[in-house]
């Protein structure tokens, strides 16, 4: 007893002395990465929290007097603030559920492809590869009043045609329909992934019990593909709420701020008014959002994977 | 170069770095000049940069000047002077220093040199001004007998000419001879000029106290109003980029925008003429916008104040090249030359009533929040969206709101 004991308490030092080393070398091999986080993240957004806190402006250096929550108090209390966060949730309810939908039914129909499969799959990802700033190009002369192809289309289609841009009912659909164009191949890539994971023999075994095409894909293809659809909302849901370059390449946030989404308030208080504190203010706000609601969305989704998993 | 000639200095050798905005049709100009200047002194090494226009372009020279890393010279819009200025970003111009380069006060375009002032000193040397504008197809307009003698546009005064102008063109084309441009700063030049005229006025002169003087704000933009829907005279919407197609393409007789726009119709071959912006109502002004060069505060070294200066004075003796990007130039040595006279078509005339700058506030001035408060519920309105009481009572709320947030510092 007295022997293994002895030994146990000589043993722990030497497990300990391991355990350090071990930890300081995973320090030393993730310094680099730490580096650069702290210096290009980790810092500048702890000095965001702490503008937030101030009257900083851009044009002076250094930080400006301490003004407690008065910046918060002041974006929640501003109308243009709430009018930005309607069009940003209008823009996600716009965007999120049609991308996720059809790039489902685009990447089961063509999975199923006998042949030529690869020339849906270029197609429908090209756009994707493109920049947000050739994307906001082609829609600009796509939309464009009195000369524009689908202002073309639907004069001879209908007689007349909206102002895709330019009224303040349509511009949100508008930007919306481009903007899935241009982020659906993405979340197609990620479909047909989770398609080919799907094993094979779960559909000759549906087959057998003689499950129709309709049946297969609604009972097995389907609730497979549930941690795709779960990640791919989740990224759409983001991507919604921080949603900034393509409308602000399209209408600035126009007509009449009928597009100008959270970041697009941000951007403006911060480099058109050069009020940076009030700014910050307004980011934390929109973080604290997006927390929230992505742990929402993610604790629904996931409880209903597990009740659906039992 | 006077100066090397009076002292016997040497050119002086510092690295002159020159950030701009110039990146559309005139940004070809400024490069043509740029590179003239380059050629003419190839000892002087000298760095020129474009950036992205508007606010993107001031908060980087904030940025710079405030990192200690400010180009030398900077373009800068005159009516964007306030904020750099009252926050110390700009060294003044010391105008015996200038005189010594000669650059006097007598050689400018004067309501240009004046407008770049503040506090009583000159912060910026102004390269031109560009005050909207009716750019005019000529083959439409002969047609619809809207031609004087000369071959230039008659001028309509008043708003029922203004109509009969926009009438006599659709009854040649058969459609709306053109739309009033459907961004903020498209309708906010145009109300601009019209709201002064009528003797309306949008701020207090220390830019604090919002106006925007109500029965001359209802009158100009029900006018307006009038034109995209009931009098059916100018289409609904067109965007900027939209505009310069259909006019390219003979599908417009008229355009509403500053001279800029000159060299993209020049390269089309379009036959046009650009008139300023009539007299619509009592007093004929016009918005007016111009261009400068600053220089950004650092050090004050003699050595790099003088090439700051031989690169300036270098522009401005240039600047017949930038006549042909669609602007006047102040500098009148050149606006004078016959050469430049013959550079057709241009600016047939000026607002005899004399150009308008925006209000000396940090929220005015191009690309900034004025015109966008002004222009967003202004276009919503001249659409149909928005009723002109409504236009009115968010153009003022926004108004107020820039009146009352304290000056960036």
């Amino acid at each position: 007893m007295t022997i293994l004991r002895s030994a146990a308490v000589q043993r722990r030092p030497a497990a300990r002395r391991t355990a350090r080393a071990n930890t300081v070398r995973g320090l030393l091999l993730l310094a680099p990465f730490l580096v650069l986080y702290l210096t290009f993240v980790g810092v500048p957004a702890a000095y965001g929290v702490w503008l937030s806190f101030t009257d900083s402006g851009l044009m002076g250096g250094g930080l400006g007097d301490w003004v407690g929550w008065g910046n918060y108090a002041e974006v929640l209390s501003n109308p243009q603030f709430w009018g930005s966060v309607r069009n940003t949730l209008w823009f996600l309810l716009l965007t999120t559920p049609p991308a996720v939908i059809l790039a489902l039914i685009l990447a089961v129909l063509t999975n199923r492809m006998r042949r030529g499969r690869w020339f849906p799959r270029v197609a429908f990802f090209a756009p994707y590869v493109m920049p947000v700033s050739v994307l906001a190009l082609v829609w600009t002369w796509v939309y464009s009043p009195a000369l524009g192809l689908l202002t073309n289309i639907s004069e001879a289609l209908f007689g007349s045609s909206p102002a895709w841009l330019s009224d303040p009912q349509w511009a949100m659909p508008s930007i919306a329909i481009a903007s899935i164009w241009g982020s659906l191949g993405f979340t197609f890539v990620l479909y047909t992934a989770g398609l080919q994971e799907i094993p094979t023999e779960l559909y000759d075994a549906a087959t057998v019990d003689g499950a129709s095409g309709w049946q297969q894909t609604w009972f097995v293809t389907l609730p497979l593909l549930r941690r795709t659809t779960l990640l791919v909302t989740m990224l759409e849901l983001i991507g919604a709420l921080k949603v900034f370059d393509q409308i602000y390449l399209l209408t600035g946030g126009g007509p009449n701020f009928a597009t100008r989404s959270v970041v697009g308030f941000i951007f403006d208080y911060g480099f058109t008014s050069y009020r940076v504190g009030f700014a910050s203010a307004a980011s934390l706000i929109l973080f604290v959002f997006v927390l929230v609601l992505s742990a929402a969305w993610f604790a629904t989704s996931r409880r209903l994977s597990k009740e659906d998993g039992s | 170069m006077q100066r090397a000639a009076v002292t016997g200095t040497g050119l002086p050798s510092d690295l002159v770095t020159f950030w701009n905005f110039f990146g559309g049709g005139d940004g070809a100009r400024m490069t043509e000049m740029v590179a003239d200047y380059q050629a003419t002194y190839p000892d002087i090494p000298l760095r020129s940069t474009t950036l992205t226009w508007g606010n993107p372009f001031y908060t980087k020279l904030a940025l710079g000047t405030l990192s200690r890393q400010p180009p030398l010279v900077a373009s800068c819009h005159v009516d964007r002077l306030v904020t750099p200025v009252d926050t110390g970003l700009l060294r003044p111009f010391d105008l015996d220093e200038l005189a010594e380069w000669g650059i006097t006060e007598d050689k400018f375009f004067p309501r240009a040199w004046e407008a770049s002032h503040r506090h009583g000193e000159l912060w910026a040397i102004p390269l031109d001004f560009h005050p909207l504008a009716v750019y005019y197809n000529k083959p439409i307009a002969e047609q619809a007998g809207l031609l004087t003698a000369e071959g230039t546009l008659a001028e309509p005064v008043g708003t029922q000419a203004f109509e009969d102008m926009l009438a006599a063109a659709k009854d040649v084309m058969g459609t709306p001879s053109t739309g009033f441009l459907n961004d903020a700063a498209g309708h906010y030049r145009v109300f601009y000029s019209l709201h002064s005229q009528a003797g309306g006025e949008m701020v207090s002169e220390d830019g604090r106290t919002a106006i925007l003087t109500k029965e001359v704000f209802l009158e100009v933009v029900s006018w307006m109003r009038s034109l995209t829907h009931e009098k059916e005279l100018l289409v609904r919407t067109i965007d900027p980029g939209g505009a310069i197609a259909n006019f390219v393409n003979n599908r417009f007789a008229f355009f509403f925008s500053g001279g800029w726009e000159r060299p993209t119709f020049v390269d089309a071959g379009v036959d046009f003429g650009i008139h300023s912006w009539p007299k619509v109502y009592d007093k004929h002004v016009a918005w007016d916008g111009t261009h400068s060069f600053v220089i950004p505060t650092y050090d004050e070294d003699p050595a790099r104040i003088a090439s700051a200066l031989h690169f300036i004075s270098g522009m401005l003796e240039r600047s017949a090249t930038w006549v042909e990007g669609g602007h006047m130039t102040t500098w009148l040595p050149v606006q004078d030359d016959p050469r430049t006279q013959e550079i057709q078509p241009h600016y047939e005339n000026l607002p005899v009533d004399g150009t308008l700058y925006d209000p000396q506030a940090w929220y005015a001035g191009s690309g900034g929040n004025l015109q966008t408060v002004i222009g967003q519920p202004l276009a919503a309105c001249t659409q149909g969206h928005i009723s002109v009481e409504d236009a009115y009572d968010q153009a003022l709320a926004g108004l107020r709101e820039l009146a009352a947030t304290e000056p960036p510092k």
